[in-house]
């Protein structure tokens, strides 16, 4: 086998494979999730998902259990987008944060940080001119202070005050939203509330030399958030990496380990080779999930010793077949005529008997793959997982805990096995297909 | 007559056209009288002969011409009727390479004893089976054993008995020596010369190998590209082959007291989606003219019962 | 013949078995010398502080006294004895059954014995788990074989696509999803838990039983079928293909019996075994989805322990769940010893 052959040989696995349709759409899978894996934190704002997914200060901004935005698309009622206003102008010396209020849910806070020293008033402009007076002094002090207005005892007497004079008293109840009827139009006491659409402007009556306005609603980004305020299609978008380095250490690794194994246990005869036979029965029978689990729960696992462990563990099934195709090359009359003429045993086993496993083992790797990222998932879902980075089966675990399932907090539950499903998914569809062509029996005319 | 094939056709519709496997085949077997047919690996006689018991695989399909058994019209029979009355009870089979004909996890006396119960609604012979065995050359205690226990050739032996358990007026044995080694084969071929005596039943013997056909068949076709291209008494292929593919062949065969340079023939077999041009031969004829190239000979009688298609003959 | 596969296959679950109960004894067993270590200090110092006498002791008196408390309860904890032996000694408590009691976690009948917690988990799981396989067998190993009829065909590609959607899944996440469609939104079905509270009597007590199994049930079935149905699709293609099928067709055996006998007959052998395979690898997956829907099953249990941190109870379900593994790949290389007549009358294989 030379490099010509090879190339040879290369080209005509490529032409095989291309008519496989199958396949074909796996690896375009392949290719859309490597590209998610590498680039997709490009396309979130949150970009350090990953690896800061238990930090809780990188979400602090966020909503709770928000449904994704595009739920807006399907209903009539349009609710409450989350919005964090990170821009202000400053006119006259008066700070002025802009707010686009478009929605039929008012926001159910409004969270001020900023940074600055002294004290201003706070109010607010609505878009039929209306100004409200929120708080009279906000004091500030160095570093950054933090205001929750919708607890504020004074900004709500101010509100219902406000709300009274242009309606009149009437029931006020204390679970209501106490900043409703600054974006209501009538009824701003009650939940028949008409919302005043248009642009608000939250004014500061002084300079700040810095800060946020979030005003808080119950849909955010584009899969939403889960009880921990997270991002969770950041989330997502960190996982694949953990899904990466899992399917593309753990099951080569393990196959490569099992071919060499079974390759030399075929060649070898006698003690030796009825020993390396026991050692793979007992490999290839191992339950994995038990022992893992226990691993992982004593002395702890990272996505990388986990990739390890299950190659160390795993191989046995490769190990069998590459055993029998050992053996059959064995008999074969090259192999007989290298030995006649000298050749290592080394040698031939590199040269010849692995060119005869190969195609075997690149179809059982590809196979592989979909196995031991489930078992992952299913390991990070028992809460046994890495711990320092998300993955899917981790942010489902979460989900669990905080039955979601429920709750019916289905942007929390779909989307991280979707995503599981569709890497075990494109890796089948590419071993089915390599194994189809390397596999006669299963061609159909 | 007993079987009479016209103009039999067999076409398998890939996708990348259709191959013809059998294009136009007639031949005739008396009754008691046997015949071979010779020709290279995929020339269609593997064809033909599944087609006799309408066992063509997916995606072939019938073409044309038709084939009668004692008269029955056998391709105007539904499925049933023929799996009933004709498969096996009438026509059966001995297959190439023994080794996968016996279902590994039956014993083999149950697999001779299955006929009985599909075509004669009965449960069979025990006796009947172990006759056949013993017929063949098995001892009957071969009946217990699970295939794999049996060597090559008791195989081989097997398969034969299960062919001529039902009694049927015609055999027709694919390649039925290929598989085995020079010794078995004629062992087996010496069971078949046996067998032709005893019984009165017309064998087909489908074959590359022309020396097997020597011993047992009164009448040769020889099939190129799915066609026949010459047709005779046993004695007049041999000592007078008239087609230059025959003649090829007979060249190519050894002959132990014969001191003679083996030749063989020179291309590879033609591509049956797109057979050559007029005569399917003529890109490996030593003799080709022009007229090979744009028509196809027809088989003309040379002499007796001699026929041949070549435009040499004229 | 037989005999020696069996006994064989024995002898290497056994021993496979001795070496998991090793591992985890060990692996436990580092883990309980944690415990008991800061267990001995908390409850010396609980002593020391509740003994009036102590504080009147001079430096050295206390050193001593704590020293002998110390030397005491290791003793009285086994801790003095060197590790190995421990270990071994857990392995054999483990494999006599002997699990002691739970750290935390009690039994529904109030006990703490690990053995009645997981006695009590147990049958849970293997109602749920054996029902569902084997109606997944069921289902799958007939639509494969139609598959493989019909190969080729929209059904057959139907199959084929379906069995790779359902090797793909986790098959817990699919119970999530169950849970959100019809347990949330339909309605349907109940959310979790294996019976409702209070629960009723009486023929309603077995109704509400598999009113609470069926989507759990449906979630198994779900995923084994897809499996099974491909794996049998493929190996009834290759047999159909091998010769002595088209002998059968060609001696006139009517075709029913040409696939339920001669092709499933002889695909049988590793039709059982990688269906068993398919079974086993589901099993970890039914065990996790009984946390999906609160199914107080063996998996379950897992979480639970987990949650509490109790390792006596972990090691005790650990070595059950292997077990079960184990001798179930031993009885299942024995049935296949038994049904192919190629391997009983010779080792080779």
């Amino acid at each position: 086998m030379n490099v010509q052959d090879i190339k040879e040989s290369l080209r005509d696995f490529w032409r095989e494979y291309r008519r496989i349709k199958s396949g074909m759409a796996g690896l375009i899978l392949l290719l859309i999730f490597i590209f998610f894996t590498f680039l997709g934190p490009m396309f979130t704002a949150f970009p350090e998902a990953g690896p800061r997914w238990r930090d809780t200060t990188y979400w602090m901004d966020n909503p709770r259990a928000a449904s994704p935005s595009w739920v807006n698309m399907f209903s009539s009622q349009k609710l409450c987008k989350h919005t964090i206003l990170e821009e202000y102008q400053v006119e006259n010396g008066i700070t002025i944060f802009k707010y686009d209020y478009p929605y039929d849910e008012p926001p159910s806070d409004i969270i001020l940080y900023l940074e600055g020293v002294g004290k201003c008033n706070l109010t607010i402009e609505r878009p039929d001119g209306e100004i409200i007076p929120l708080m009279d002094e906000l004091t500030l002090y160095s570093g950054e202070n933090r205001f929750v207005l919708a607890a504020s005892q004074e900004v709500k007497k101010n509100v219902r005050d406000f709300a009274i004079k242009r309606e009149g008293a009437s029931a006020y109840s204390p679970f209501m939203n106490p900043l409703l009827p600054i974006f209501s139009k009538e009824n701003l006491l009650s939940e028949e509330a008409i919302p005043l659409k248009g642009e608000y402007l939250l004014k500061i009556g002084g300079e700040i030399k810095g800060g946020r306005a979030i005003f808080s609603g119950s849909v955010f980004g584009v899969l939403g958030t889960d009880a921990g305020k997270r991002d969770l299609f950041a989330g997502i978008i960190g996982g694949a990496k953990a899904a990466f380095i899992v399917g593309f250490l753990a099951a080569p690794i393990a196959v490569i380990i099992g071919i060499f194994f079974g390759l030399i246990n075929g060649y070898t005869k006698g003690v030796k080779s009825e020993g390396m036979l026991m050692v793979n029965d007992f490999a290839y029978n191992l339950p994995l999930l038990p022992i893992l689990i226990v691993i992982s729960y004593t002395y702890g696992i990272t996505i990388i010793k986990f990739a390890l462990i299950y190659a160390l563990l795993a191989w046995g099934t490769t190990a069998r077949v590459s055993r029998s195709i050992a053996l059959q090359i064995k008999e074969q009359q090259y192999v007989e005529a290298a030995k006649a003429q000298g050749a290592s045993s080394a040698r031939i086993l590199l040269k010849h008997m692995l060119p005869a496993v190969m195609p075997y083992a690149f179809a059982q790797i590809a196979l592989a793959i979909p196995g031991v990222i489930l078992l992952e998932a299913s390991i990070s879902f028992l809460g046994l997982g890495d711990p320092t980075i998300a993955t899917w089966g981790q942010i489902l675990n979460d989900a669990q805990r905080a039955n979601a399932t429920l709750g019916g907090l289905w942007w929390w539950v779909i989307p991280p096995g979707l995503a599981i499903f569709f890497v075990a998914f494109t890796f089948f569809l590419v071993g089915t297909s390599l194994d189809t062509i390397l596999n006669p029996k299963l061609r159909v005319r | 007559m007993m079987l009479s094939v016209e103009d039999y056709k067999v076409y398998y519709y890939t996708s990348d056209g259709a191959v013809k496997a059998v294009d136009g085949v007639s031949l005739k077997v008396k009754k008691g009288h046997s015949i071979g047919v010779i020709g290279e690996s995929g020339c269609g006689k593997s064809t033909l002969a599944f087609g006799m018991l309408n066992l063509i695989p997916r995606p072939g399909k019938i073409a044309g011409g038709k084939i009668f058994l004692d008269n029955i019209d056998l391709l105007s029979l539904s499925p049933e009727e023929f799996r009933k009355d004709i498969r096996w009870k009438r026509i059966s089979m001995v297959f190439q390479g023994a080794m996968n004909a016996l279902n590994p996890v039956y014993k083999v006396g149950y697999q001779l004893l299955e006929p009985f119960l599909d075509h004669l609604g009965t449960e069979g012979d025990e006796e009947k089976v172990a006759k056949s065995l013993e017929l063949v050359g098995l001892d009957r205690e071969v009946m217990n054993r699970y295939p794999h226990e049996l060597s090559g050739g008791m195989k081989q032996r097997a398969v034969i008995a299960m062919a001529l358990i039902l009694n049927p007026s015609l055999v027709i044995a694919d390649e039925p020596t290929t598989a085995l080694d020079v010794i078995v084969q004629a062992q087996i071929m010496n069971l078949f010369k046996k067998l032709k005596r005893a019984l009165d039943i017309s064998f087909i013997f489908i074959t590359h190998d022309l020396s097997i056909e020597a011993e047992v068949a009164e009448d040769i076709y020889v099939m190129y590209a799915g066609k026949i291209v010459e047709k005779g008494s046993n004695f007049e292929i041999y000592k007078n082959p008239k087609h230059p593919y025959t003649q090829m062949l007979l060249a190519a065969t050894p002959r132990l007291h014969e001191e003679k340079k083996l030749e063989f023939i020179p291309g590879i077999p033609p591509d049956l989606i797109s057979p050559p041009e007029g005569c399917r031969f003529h890109p490996r004829c030593p003799h080709a003219m022009s007229i090979c190239k744009q028509k196809e000979p027809r088989l003309i009688e040379i002499e007796g019962n001699h026929w041949a298609a070549c435009h040499l003959l004229r | 013949m037989i005999g020696r596969i069996i006994v064989s296959r024995i002898l290497r679950a056994f021993v496979l078995l001795v070496i998991v109960v090793l591992f985890l004894s060990y692996v436990f067993g580092t883990l309980a010398e944690e415990r008991l270590s800061s267990q001995v200090l908390e409850e010396i110092g609980v002593e020391l502080r509740s003994n009036p006498s102590y504080p009147l002791l001079s430096n050295e008196e206390k050193l001593e006294f704590k020293t002998n408390l110390i030397n005491l309860k290791r003793t009285q904890y086994g801790l003095d004895k060197p590790f190995f032996t421990r270990v071994m000694q857990n392995a054999l408590n483990v494999i006599t059954l002997h699990f002691g009691d739970a750290l935390v976690l009690k039994s529904r009948s109030g006990s703490k014995s690990v053995s009645a917690i997981i006695l009590e988990a147990l049958p849970r799981t293997v109602i749920l788990f054996t029902t569902g396989s084997l109606i997944g067998i069921l289902i799958g190993l007939f639509l494969g074989l139609k598959a493989a009829q019909k190969s080729g065909t929209i059904f057959d590609r139907f199959i084929s696509g379906f069995a790779i959607l359902s090797r793909s899944l986790p098959m817990w996440w699919l119970g999530m999803l169950f849970i959100v469609a019809f347990s949330y939104y339909l309605k349907i079905f109940p959310s979790g838990g294996y019976i409702s509270l209070p629960p009723p009597s009486g023929i309603r007590y077995f109704l509400d039983f598999l009113y609470h199994l069926a989507l759990p049930l449906l979630t198994v079935v779900m995923v084994l079928f897809g499996s099974i149905a491909y794996l049998s699709r493929n190996l009834v293609l290759g047999t159909l293909q091998e010769d002595y099928i088209t002998v059968a067709r060609a001696k006139g055996v009517p075709e029913k019996r040409v696939l339920y006998g001669h092709v499933l007959r002889s695909t049988a052998p590793p039709l059982i075994t990688l269906s068993a395979v398919s079974l086993f690898g589901s099993f970890g997956g039914a065990l996790i989805s009984e946390i999906v829907f609160n199914w107080p099953g063996m998996g379950r249990l897992y979480w639970t322990a987990l949650e509490a941190n109790d390792h006596s109870v972990l090691l005790g379900n650990t070595f059950v769940t292997a077990f079960i593994y184990i001798v179930g790949i031993a009885i299942l290389d024995i049935t296949y010893g038994l049904l192919d007549p190629r391997i009983r009358s010779g080792e080779r294989r």
